[in-house]
């Protein structure tokens, strides 16, 4: 047999595997977000993605210079469209975040910031695959100017401060209900009137 | 090569077994009154008559208006706006506002006299 030929017995061998495997993973657990990855699979996925990061990417340093006006734009901007799966404090401790598969990362810990800033920003803007990470970033050089300024913020947040993350409170999207309910908890902590009759309330 | 490590991770990928967490629920709200409190649970009278009991722990946050707060502010009597989740068929605060206490009802009755 040819080097050639062992080598594709060998990919094939290795893809019956890993299919069986998936197999019987998809007959036992089915498709449920409930499962935590393994460290295993966690590890194939990071390896995974690093690899699938073209080098010029990955090396990429972050040419937004970083003043008090970017962080607080970043911030603004992560209070908005990222905080309603990472948290307004990256830990990722949200309904959403903690119910996704994989769950979103804790951006405090170093497995996101022993990342490159090149591998921040090109998550940020092309998303991953098979993850509750969407791609956010256009082809814009404004676009990518924000997305670098969010990669900023990501080195920011293991330094947040509270006053920083009450900011974000009142920047965070909100339905029309939820601000009504916010006014009646203010007025009711005030001592201004009486709870809701039925507490506890959903709150999704 | 690269592209055939990375098909073969993907596959792999799909082929490892995950297993099966604690599944936090939908964050809910309690408003009332502290009728009691200690340094593991909280327990709040709701203006319907019930009570809520809701354990507190390190990742607990407390707030007073827009400030942090303490475990220790919360004070029996004290309005409260409690955020929570259940995990493992039980209450786990998230969140703790803490607001104005309000007088005793004894002391109101007596302002009539």
């Amino acid at each position: 047999m040819s080097r050639s030929a062992k080598a594709l017995l060998l990919v094939l061998v290795a893809a019956a595997v890993a299919g069986g495997g998936a197999l019987v993973v998809l007959v036992q657990h089915g498709v449920s977000a409930r499962d935590e990855p393994t460290a295993m699979e966690a590890w194939i996925a990071r390896r995974t993605r690093r690899l699938a990061t073209p080098r010029n990417q990955r090396e990429a340093k972050n040419p937004v210079p970083l003043t008090t006006e970017v962080v607080a734009r970043a911030r603004a901007h992560f209070a908005d469209h990222c905080a309603s799966c990472h948290g307004n404090d990256g830990h990722g401790k949200t309904n959403v975040g903690q119910n996704l598969y994989p769950k979103a990362p804790d951006m405090w810990l170093p497995t996101t910031q022993s990342l490159s800033d090149g591998e921040l920003f090109s998550i940020i803007k092309n998303g991953v695959r098979l993850t509750g990470m969407p791609a956010w970033g256009g082809d814009t050089p404004e676009d990518d100017k924000e997305t670098w300024e969010l990669v900023h913020w990501i080195r920011h947040l293991p330094g947040i401060t509270e006053v920083e993350l009450q900011e974000m409170k009142d920047l965070n999207p909100k339905s029309r209900k939820e601000y009504e309910e916010e006014a009646e908890i203010r007025r009711f902590l005030a001592g201004g009137a009486d709870a809701p009759a039925s507490p506890p309330e959903h709150k999704h | 090569m690269r592209k055939v490590t990375i098909a073969l991770s993907v596959l792999a990928l799909a082929a490892v077994a995950g297993r099966l967490s604690a599944h936090a629920g939908h964050p809910h709200k309690a408003l009332g009154t502290v009728g009691a409190v200690d340094a593991s649970h909280v327990e709040i009278k709701t203006r319907d008559g019930k009570t809520v009991s809701v354990l507190l722990n390190a990742d607990t946050k407390y707030l007073n208006g827009k400030a942090a707060a303490a475990a220790t502010d919360v004070k029996v009597g004290q309005r409260v706006a409690v955020t929570y989740v259940e995990k493992d068929e039980k209450y786990v605060a998230t969140e703790v506002s803490l607001g104005v206490t309000d007088a005793p009802a004894d002391s109101k009755a007596h302002d009539h006299h």
